[in-house]
């Protein structure tokens, strides 16, 4: 170890944070320099000058009186606010059951739909004989009922145009048959 | 902290506090720019330290755990002064290269004289702590006043153990150089 390095090291060295490795190095240095004998020496007075000054302080006795009943006054404060919020919240949110129970729930129904899912898709319902059946008197009552309807509503008496206006048809325009009204309810069909 | 009821924790809290108000108040005057802050800073100190009573959970922690949101509060007041800090107290570059040398003409070199300078020392201590950058009195405090090892510096300042090591030799390098300036510029005066 070269003096450059023992006087780059004299802070660490000093404070005792050193590696034990460098420390011996250092020291077997300084019993052969002089000068960075005298130069560690030098330092660690002025280390001990400064540290002494630099603790040298009293705790001002008002000030701390002050803050003690501060820290008392806020801690008082903060255990009733907690006390309050503890109180609402009891009173308002629901416990650790009733978490534990929806948990419980959501489970329950993630493994239903997982189980589901497993045993493959649903078959759509396909259309039997009696639903065929079924829908053809429907339209069969629908059609009657639409034709009933057409030729037995009465005109409503306050019709602007009077009773028979309706019966005229639009200069150019065929007049409305059955054979319109069956053919309509033959498309939807 | 184990004790459940306020009236128990503030004596619990207090009780851990009394044996530290001294170095605290000491570590805070010196770590602060201007010292008229000093009440502010230990109230805040101590209202956060109460907020979060819940996290120390020791004795052993606790000096630790006070001291590093003390300095995290005395960092924060002293941004304000930040401006003024860069360009009044810089010590020029050449003044710590040139301690780098062996000084015997310094004070502190010549043991017959460091009573005398040592008088001397207080006035000027506050000035050359003002020569440091916020981190570097921050480190030098708490290796001084503190008495903390490099790893629980390292932990309060949330700086690695490398950086501590570097901030505290550059620390000490710019007090002589401050120091070593205002005893030349006394002894002109004289």
């Amino acid at each position: 170890m070269n003096c450059h390095e023992a006087i780059n090291l004299w802070s660490s060295y000093r404070d005792g944070e050193l590696d034990p490795s460098f420390c011996g190095e250092i020291q077997n240095h300084l019993a052969v320099c002089a000068d960075c004998r005298r130069f560690f020496e030098a330092q660690e007075r002025f280390d001990d000058a400064v540290a002494r000054s630099l603790q040298k302080g009293q705790a001002t006795a008002s000030l701390w009186r002050r803050q003690e009943s501060a820290i008392r006054a806020a801690l008082e404060s903060r255990a009733h606010e907690t006390d309050t919020v503890s109180f609402w919240a009891g009173l308002l949110w629901p416990g650790r059951a009733f978490y534990g129970a929806l948990a419980a729930l959501w489970v329950a129904l993630l493994a239903a739909n997982w189980m589901a899912d497993a045993n493959g898709p649903r078959p759509l319902p396909t259309p039997t004989a009696n639903r065929q059946d079924l829908l053809a008197e429907q339209r069969r009552q629908f059609r009657s009922l639409l034709m009933a309807t057409d030729y037995e509503q009465p005109e409503p008496a306050t019709h602007p145009l009077g009773p028979q206006s309706r019966s005229r048809p639009a200069p150019g325009r065929p007049p409305f048959t059955l054979h319109r009204q069956t053919t309509a309810v033959a498309t939807l069909s | 902290m184990k004790p459940t009821r306020p009236v128990e924790k503030a004596d619990l809290f207090l009780e851990w506090l009394r044996p530290q108000q001294r170095d605290l108040e000491t570590y805070c005057r010196r770590l602060l720019w201007d010292p008229q802050e000093l009440p502010d800073a230990i109230h805040n100190t101590l209202m956060r330290a109460v907020t979060h009573i819940e996290r120390c959970q020791d004795a052993a922690h606790f000096r630790a755990w006070m001291f590093k949101i003390l300095t995290h509060e005395a960092l924060a007041l002293n941004r304000k002064h930040a401006r003024v800090a860069r360009f009044e107290f810089q010590v020029e570059p050449q003044e710590l290269e040139r301690l780098a040398e062996a000084e015997p003409e310094a004070p502190w070199g010549r043991p017959g004289e460091l009573s005398s300078w040592q008088e001397s020392l207080e006035d000027h201590l506050d000035l050359a702590l003002k020569s440091l950058t916020d981190p570097e009195r921050a480190v030098l405090l708490l290796r001084a006043i503190g008495c903390f090892k490099y790893q629980e510096i390292a932990e309060e300042l949330d700086l690695p153990v490398g950086s501590v090591m570097g901030y505290l030799a550059r620390a000490r390098n710019k007090m002589q150089a401050a120091l070593r300036r205002k005893q030349t510029t006394r002894l002109e005066e004289l």
